[in-house]
């Protein structure tokens, strides 16, 4: 198993540039996830570096091979960069058993039948697929072809496992159970693997890495915490998570906190992250979970956690969180209560609210 | 994607030989029209047709039975897939069989069991009537003959693509037409017919283009009443001596332009239909409207269909295979069912006529050695087409329907006209024959291997190369077997009709490579209809029992010929 690196990659589809410039290093033993929406170019660049698209661009590496480089004429066919992929549809072929599908990768690389024999066993056991090797395809459950599709990527010990939205097709329930045990697997057998998701509950479950995509570009990379904390752009803060957004205007800043006054006699608090300036118009972000609300007015905030007055719209209670939407002059704010089991405003109350410390994020 | 050399070498190498087995005969007949004896470029031939007076009466006749065959089987076909699609039909699953009818009985077989039963003399339907004292007397050997039997065997293909429309009609679209307050028949005539259009008019121009390639009817019936098609035609022109292969060649450019027409405005009406994306969609019940006591009523007239165009054939086949002169004024029905013999059965099995077992060996021979090596090069043609981004996919798409568009003759001619000369001399051997079928066949099968290669999603290719497939190998071990139905369903529907072509065959072949077609041919020239109708119905049980072995190796059931899509046109 080793690291994958990538560098400048451009690919282009006719006149739509798929792939722009994109750079992205997956460390060994790793998990590296590309989160964005569909047509980002998340997957694209997947099948770069499995060798099933032809960059038209820049240079990938896996481990210390070249495997494909359009300057320098390098493109390794997909055959011979020994990586193994799970396919969204996971493509597990509907004329051979659970045990051919394994074992067929096995049988390319001229292992003897005994071999074969007790590698997928291995394979499957580890799996917890055991007895259903004669099945075709057709008669495995959603979650069960997963993991043959599975076991068929890991079964030749690559240097690489590449994953295509390998739970997009399986029920929620099923999806974080098998969520969870790809996790373990990963953790348990060390693979470099690059994981493409658009669910970024699911991306923020389960990786090591984060890359956000959009149009082609890298607009952020970090660990699940970093790219939640600090969402560098809109874009980011809006695909990941929830988020309120404020237009205001910077009065002063220290480089790292900086206060926004954002109209109406109030001023938040707001981390200024990559944002280098001391005046100006910028955007903030603050997280549902980040206000404070209160039904009595409080006493005066300090300066930048000023409270303010707004009254509840309507709520929407999801279980675990429930979100209050509180009106406040011309805008609407999503705010999470702290205690979710129990309702404490209605409709039309009067409400109070200011932002936690630290909790605005200024965008660039 | 990655492609080995090997990979750009198979891809180019079919390319290579489907444009040539299309292109290169074709060119040479429009261009040898444009030549004169003496090699210079000329218009003469063009401007001598013109003065033949038969001309305008062939394509007046020709004209005439393909429109109307054409309008008849249109209003039959939708009124039978109205029937078998949308009401409940007892036994509906059987009509599906309406369908493959052409492929059980060819044009030929249909014109000369025509010819039995209702020529004005003795016709048995007309020994019939005058047995009961009925006055009237069918007369098939006439241009409404002609027409009545081509709509006959038009009908199942506007039937099973007008069934398909019907069956995939979402009932939501007809049902929320109900609910706004229009009744059912506002609803058929807003809702259900724009939504058939498409369908229809491609029924339509299909039926059209088959019309004009009905050789064996048009042959069989219009022939010896000297009743001239643009088809016949052609052939007459060949088999007069010296043959007039000028005339051949440009008869041959008209029929080819009137398929191309047709072709041209169905793709652009299909083209037009995507936008009809709510027709495709599966998986819904369709409601069927209840016909209560009149049900059975359908049933009869739909029995009627098949009665007429498979049973009625074959019985007066058989019967006539079985007795030497059978069919007398004031024979009785005892008459025909006893004092049966078999000895022209045992004629044509025991060799004693060496031609007609050696026209089967070399049918039997080129039909199967045609459909592989057209199977071989569509699969290959298919997967650039489908699975590739190479350039020029469309134009390979192109070159293997073209041939769809030519009748039998017409193919005929422009092989002629192709392999005679120095460089690809084909002509005098069998292999003409053999190039003739595989181009004839290119058509049928990239059709049916296209969808299934359609239906296979590419991550399971790009998975096995992913694991270390090389292309060869992963062509060979996952795309092959996934796509296998398509090719043995490919296989059986250019095989059989092959087996028993007649237009291409009887222009090509030569002394020593004489296929069915042309001893059923001669036979009937001849008048032997004892030892025609008995070698009819052992070629057709031949040719039965070697798809039922063809799809029992390939582990399909006969049923799905009737479904497969290729058939849709």
């Amino acid at each position: 198993m080793s690291a994958v690196r990538m560098e400048n990659l451009v690919k282009r589809f006719g006149d739509f540039v798929a792939v722009n410039d994109v750079s992205i290093t997956a460390e060994e033993g790793r998990l590296t996830t590309l989160l964005g929406p569909s047509g980002c170019g998340k997957t694209t660049t997947l099948r770069m570096t499995s060798g099933l698209e032809t960059p038209d661009g820049g240079n990938i590496w896996i481990g210390d091979d070249l495997v494909a480089s359009p300057e320098r004429g390098v493109n390794v066919a997909p055959e011979r960069r020994n990586v193994g992929m799970v396919f969204q549809s996971y493509a597990i072929w509907p004329h051979k058993t659970a045990f051919e599908n394994v074992a067929y990768p096995l049988k390319l690389r001229r292992m003897s039948k005994a071999q074969i024999r007790d590698r997928v066993d291995e394979i499957f056991s580890l799996l917890r697929l055991e007895g259903l090797e004669g099945r075709y395809p057709g008669q495995l459950s959603g979650g069960q072809q997963q993991r043959v599709a599975l076991g068929r990527a890991i079964v030749y010990q690559s240097r690489l496992l590449l994953l295509d939205e390998p739970l997009a097709n399986l029920d929620a329930k099923v999806r974080e159970a098998v969520r969870l045990e790809l996790k373990e697997l990963q953790r348990q057998l060390k693979f470099t693997t690059i994981y493409v998701t658009h669910d970024q509950a699911e991306a923020m479950a389960i990786s090591d890495k984060i890359v956000v995509m959009d149009q082609g570009v890298v607009v952020q990379e970090g660990t699940a915490v970093e790219i939640y904390r600090t969402p560098r752009t809109k874009f980011v803060a809006e695909f990941v998570g929830q988020s309120n957004f404020v237009d205001g205007r910077i009065v002063s800043s220290n480089g790292s906190v900086g206060i926004v006054d954002v109209g109406g006699g109030i001023s938040f608090e707001a981390r200024m992250g990559a944002v280098d300036m001391d005046s100006g118009v910028v955007s903030l972000c603050i997280r549902p979970e980040d206000f404070e609300l209160c039904a009595d007015r409080p006493e005066a905030g300090s300066h930048g956690r000023d409270w303010f007055e707004g009254s509840v719209r309507d709520f929407a209670f999801h279980g675990n969180v429930l979100n209050y939407f509180v009106e406040c002059g011309d805008r609407v704010f999503t705010v999470q209560s702290e205690a979710a089991s129990e309702l404490k405003f209605r409709e039309a109350d009067k409400v109070y609210l200011r932002v936690r410390p630290n909790g605005a994020m200024v965008l660039s | 994607m990655h492609r080995a050399p090997l990979e750009w070498a198979v891809f180019y190498g079919v390319a290579a030989i489907i444009g040539f087995l299309v292109i290169y005969p074709i060119g040479m007949m429009i261009g040898g029209t444009f030549v004169s004896d003496t090699g210079s470029l000329t218009l003469e031939h063009w401007s001598n047709v013109k003065g033949l007076a038969l001309l305008w009466e062939v394509l007046r006749n020709t004209l005439i039975v393909t429109i109307s065959a054409t309008l008849i089987a249109l209003v039959i076909g939708l009124f039978l897939a109205f029937l078998v699609a949308r009401t409940d039909l007892p036994m509906s699953s059987l009509f599906e069989f309406i369908s493959i009818v052409p492929f059980i009985t060819p044009p030929i077989i249909a014109g000369l069991a025509w010819q039995l039963l209702a020529e004005k003399q003795s016709g048995v339907l007309n020994l019939i009537l005058e047995g009961m004292g009925i006055g009237m007397r069918l007369d098939v050997m006439t241009l409404t003959g002609v027409t009545l039997v081509s709509a006959l065997y038009l009908i199942p293909f506007v039937f099973l693509i007008t069934s398909g429309v019907l069956r995939s009609i979402n009932p939501d679209l007809e049902e929320a037409s109900v609910v706004t307050g229009a009744g059912k028949f506002r609803t058929f005539v807003h809702i259900t017919l724009p939504l058939l259009k498409p369908g229809l008019s491609s029924a339509a121009l299909l039926a059209f283009m088959y019309s004009n390639i009905l050789f064996g009817i048009h042959a069989t019936l219009g022939m010896p009443k000297n009743i001239w098609f643009l088809t016949t035609s052609i052939y007459q022109s060949l088999s007069v001596i010296p043959a007039e292969t000028n005339r051949a060649a440009i008869l041959a450019c008209i029929l080819m332009v009137f398929g191309m027409l047709a072709t041209y405005m169905q793709i652009r009406i299909l083209a037009g239909e995507q936008s009809y994306k709510t027709l495709t969609g599966k998986g819904f019940r369709t409601k069927l409207i209840n016909l209560g006591p009149w049900r059975w009523v359908a049933w009869s007239v739909c029995m009627l269909y098949v009665f007429v165009v498979i049973v009625l054939p074959y019985l007066v086949l058989f019967l006539r295979s079985m007795k030497p002169f059978m069919f007398v004024p004031g024979m009785t029905w005892a008459d025909a069912f006893t004092g049966w013999e078999f000895d022209k059965y045992m004629l044509v099995l025991s060799g004693e006529d060496p031609l007609m077992v050696a026209s089967v060996w070399h049918s039997f021979i080129l039909a199967l050695g045609g459909g592989l090596i057209a199977m071989a090069l569509t699969s290959v043609a298919a997967y650039m087409i489908t699975k590739t981004d190479i350039g020029g996919r469309q134009i390979l798409n192109f070159l293997c329907m073209t041939p769809f568009t030519l009748p039998g003759v017409v193919l005929g001619v422009a092989i002629l006209w192709g392999y005679t000369q120095q460089a690809v001399l084909l002509y005098g051997t069998i292999w003409i024959l053999l190039v003739a079928y595989v181009t004839k066949d290119l058509p049928l099968g990239l059709k049916s291997v296209h969808s299934s290669f359609l239906q296979v999603h590419s991550e399971l290719e790009e998975s096995s190369r992913v694991c270390g497939a090389s292309w060869l190998r992963q062509f060979a071990t996952i795309t092959l077997p996934l796509v296998k139905p398509g090719i043995v369903i490919g296989f059986v529907l250019t095989f059989a009709p092959i087996l028993r072509e007649v237009g291409a065959s009887i222009l090509l072949y030569t002394q020593g490579n004489e296929v069915v077609a042309y001893v059923l041919f001669n036979l009937w020239e001849n008048g032997e209809n004892q030892t025609l109708a008995s070698f009819i119905i052992l070629t057709t049980l031949l040719t039965l029992v070697v798809v039922i072995v063809i799809l029992k190796l390939g582990r399909l059931k006969f049923v799905e010929l009737t479904r497969s899509e290729v058939t849709q046109s």
